[in-house]
C-alpha cells in the first residue's frame, strides 16, 4: 500500500488496513483458556468502596512560601468504620476520592489478611490504586515549580487483567509502573532509566516491586518505593517544599516502619535519615516519623548512645509498640502498628516543626 | 496454583465467555481509539468490571454493552489524561510499513467522534444504526463522521 493508491483506498481495502493496525495492539492477558493461568473473578461486592471523610492537604510550613504539596494528602481515614476480621465483605477498601478525583487510591493490605482470597483483591485493587498528580493539581508547573504535565504511578499486576483474574501463585502484583509526563518527556524518561526502570511504551516505565528509584529531572526529584504492602511516592522540587505521599498498605506491624518515610538531612529524599535538628530534635538522628490519621508520631529515635529514649517510650506505647527495641549499627528501630487495625494513611512533609509534639 | 471455582461462579457466566472471546478485540477497538496498548487494556478491564457490576441491566447484550463501555472509557481516558496532546502512541511493530504507521497516526488525530465511528465500522464491523447507538447520534451523523474522517486521512496522507 503506497500513499498514491491509498487516495483509491476501497472500503474493503481500509478495513484490511485498519484491521493490520488493530493487530499491532497485543494484549497482555492472554485469553485463550489453555495460555491461561485459572480465572478466578473478584466479586465487587466485597469490595468497599469508601469515601475518605477528611480531605487532608497538608500545608509546608517553611519560611515563607505556603505551597499546597499533594497528593495523598487528600486521604483520611473513616476511623469509625475499620475493617472487621469476621466480616470478609468489609476487608477491601478502594479509595475513590469525590469530585472526579477518581485516580487516586488507597489500598489496604492489612484489611485483607482474613479475606479468603487476598491475592486477588490486592490485585485488582492495586490495578486502580493509581495517583495522578495531575488530577489534584490543575496545573503541577504552577503549584509545584515543575516542567512536569503529570505524575502517575500504577502499580499493578502484570498480567492479570483488574478484577477479572489473577494468578493465585503470586503473593502481590509484581510491578510498580510509573508514567511521567514532562515538556521533555525524554529527561524524565532518561532519569527513569537510570534509575532501573524499563520503558514499556507509552510513556510508562516499569521495574519490579521491592525496588527503590529516584530521579532528578528538572529540578524534579521523585521517588517510588514498592515494597510487600506498600506503595510509596515522594517528591519535591529543588526548591519547593517536600510532599510524601505514602500509600500505606500495612501487612504487618513488623513492616510498618518500612512504610514511614526516610529523610536525609539536606535532602529528605527516600533514602538516609533526618538529621534531628530538622525535626526539631537534638536527640541524635530520627530514623524515621510516620504520620497518623491524627497527626505526627514519631517513631524510631536514635539516641547518642544509640538506645531510645525513656521518655519516648510513652509516646511510641501509645503508637502501639509491638517489640523492643532493635540496634544494627548506629541505628535503633521500633516495630510500631500504624493506626487503628491497621489501617492508616500515612503522609505528611517534613517541616522543621514536626517535631514539636515530641519531648524529647 | 489453585483455582477459585466458588469465586469464579459469582461472575455471570455469559460476562464470562464475553471476556473470553472479546476482549483481545476490544483492546484492539480502543487501541484504535487510544493508540496504547497499555490504555486500551485498561479501558477494556474497565469496562468488564462495569459489566458486572451492572449485570442485571446489561444481561441481555453484555458484549454491547462493554463495547460501548469501551468506546466511552477511551473518551474518558482521553479527556482525563490529556492522551490526545500529551502521549505519543505505542511504537509500531517492527516492519510496520510507513504508510499504515502514516494511517494509524492519522487517524488518531481524529476527532474522537470520527476515530469511533471509523474503528466500530471497519474493526467492529458494527452497522451505522448500532454504531449511533454507541455514540449517542443518529446513523446519518455516523455516516458523516465516517465520511469526514475518511477524507481527512486521506488529505493526510496525500497533502
Amino acid at each position: 500500500m503506497t500513499n498514491d493508491t491509498f487516495t483509491e483506498l476501497s472500503d474493503d481495502q481500509l478495513r484490511r488496513a485498519i484491521r493490520e493496525i488493530a493487530g499491532w495492539a497485543e494484549p497482555s492477558v492472554a485469553t485463550d483458556p489453555s495460555e491461561r493461568p485459572p480465572i478466578a473473578l473478584v466479586p465487587l461486592d466485597r469490595v468497599e468502596r469508601r469515601r475518605w471523610s477528611q480531605p487532608v492537604v497538608r500545608v509546608a510550613a517553611a519560611a515563607a512560601a505556603v505551597v499546597i504539596v499533594v497528593a495523598a494528602a487528600v486521604f483520611a481515614i473513616d476511623r469509625s468504620d475499620p475493617p472487621v476480621a469476621d466480616e470478609p465483605a468489609r476487608q477491601g477498601v478502594i479509595d475513590r476520592l469525590p469530585d472526579g478525583l477518581t485516580n487516586l487510591g488507597v489500598v489496604d493490605l492489612e484489611a485483607l489478611r482474613a479475606v479468603e482470597s487476598p491475592t486477588e483483591e490486592v490485585t485488582s485493587m492495586l490495578g486502580m490504586a493509581e495517583l495522578d498528580v495531575a488530577a489534584l493539581l490543575p496545573d503541577p508547573s504552577d503549584e509545584l515549580g515543575l516542567d512536569v504535565d503529570s505524575v502517575t504511578v500504577v502499580a499493578r499486576s502484570s498480567n492479570a487483567p483488574l478484577g477479572l483474574a489473577y494468578d493465585p501463585s503470586l503473593p502481590v502484583p509484581q510491578h510498580v509502573r510509573i508514567l511521567a509526563t514532562s515538556e521533555d518527556p525524554s529527561m524524565v524518561g532518561a532519569a527513569l532509566e537510570e534509575a532501573g526502570f524499563e520503558a514499556i511504551g507509552d510513556g510508562h516505565y516499569q521495574r519490579a516491586l521491592w525496588a527503590e528509584a529516584t530521579f532528578d529531572s528538572r529540578g524534579f526529584q521523585m521517588a517510588a518505593r514498592v515494597e510487600p504492602g506498600y506503595l510509596t511516592v515522594a517528591w519535591r522540587t529543588v526548591e519547593g517544599p517536600e510532599g510524601v505521599d505514602l500509600l500505606p498498605m500495612p501487612a504487618g506491624p513488623s513492616a510498618a516502619l518500612a512504610a514511614v518515610l526516610e529523610a536525609g538531612s539536606d535532602d529528605y529524599v527516600l533514602s538516609g535519615r533526618v538529621d534531628a535538628s530538622v525535626a526539631g530534635l537534638d536527640c541524635g538522628a530520627v530514623e524515621a516519623v510516620a504520620f497518623g490519621p491524627e497527626g505526627p508520631r514519631l517513631i524510631v529515635v536514635t539516641g547518642a548512645d544509640g538506645t531510645v529514649r525513656n521518655d519516648l517510650e510513652p509516646e511510641l506505647n501509645g503508637f502501639g509498640v509491638t517489640g523492643p527495641p532493635r540496634r544494627d549499627g548506629d541505628i535503633t528501630t521500633v516495630d510500631i502498628e500504624l493506626g487503628p487495625a491497621g489501617v492508616s494513611v500515612v503522609r505528611g512533609l517534613f517541616t522543621p516543626d514536626w517535631g514539636s509534639s515530641v519531648d524529647c | 496454583m489453585t483455582t477459585r471455582s466458588a469465586n469464579v461462579t459469582q461472575w455471570p457466566p455469559e460476562l464470562l465467555a464475553v471476556y473470553r472471546s472479546e476482549y483481545d478485540g476490544f483492546v484492539r477497538l480502543a487501541y484504535l481509539l487510544l493508540g496504547s496498548t497499555h490504555l486500551a487494556e485498561e479501558v477494556v478491564q474497565e469496562a468488564f468490571l462495569g459489566a458486572q457490576s451492572a449485570w442485571e441491566r446489561v444481561r441481555t447484550s453484555p458484549g454491547g454493552y462493554v463495547r460501548s463501555a469501551v468506546v466511552n472509557g477511551a473518551k474518558g481516558a482521553l479527556r482525563r489524561q490529556g492522551v490526545e496532546e500529551r502521549h505519543r502512541p505505542d511504537p509500531p511493530p517492527p516492519g510496520a510499513p510507513e504508510e499504515l504507521v502514516d494511517l494509524r497516526d492519522s487517524l488518531l488525530r481524529l476527532p474522537l467522534a470520527q476515530r469511533s465511528a471509523i474503528a466500530l465500522r471497519y474493526w467492529a464491523d458494527l452497522p451505522d444504526d448500532e454504531t449511533a447507538e454507541i455514540l449517542g447520534c443518529r446513523p446519518a451523523t455516523v455516516r458523516s463522521h465516517i465520511a469526514r474522517g475518511v477524507a481527512q486521512m486521506r488529505r493526510e496522507m496525500n497533502p
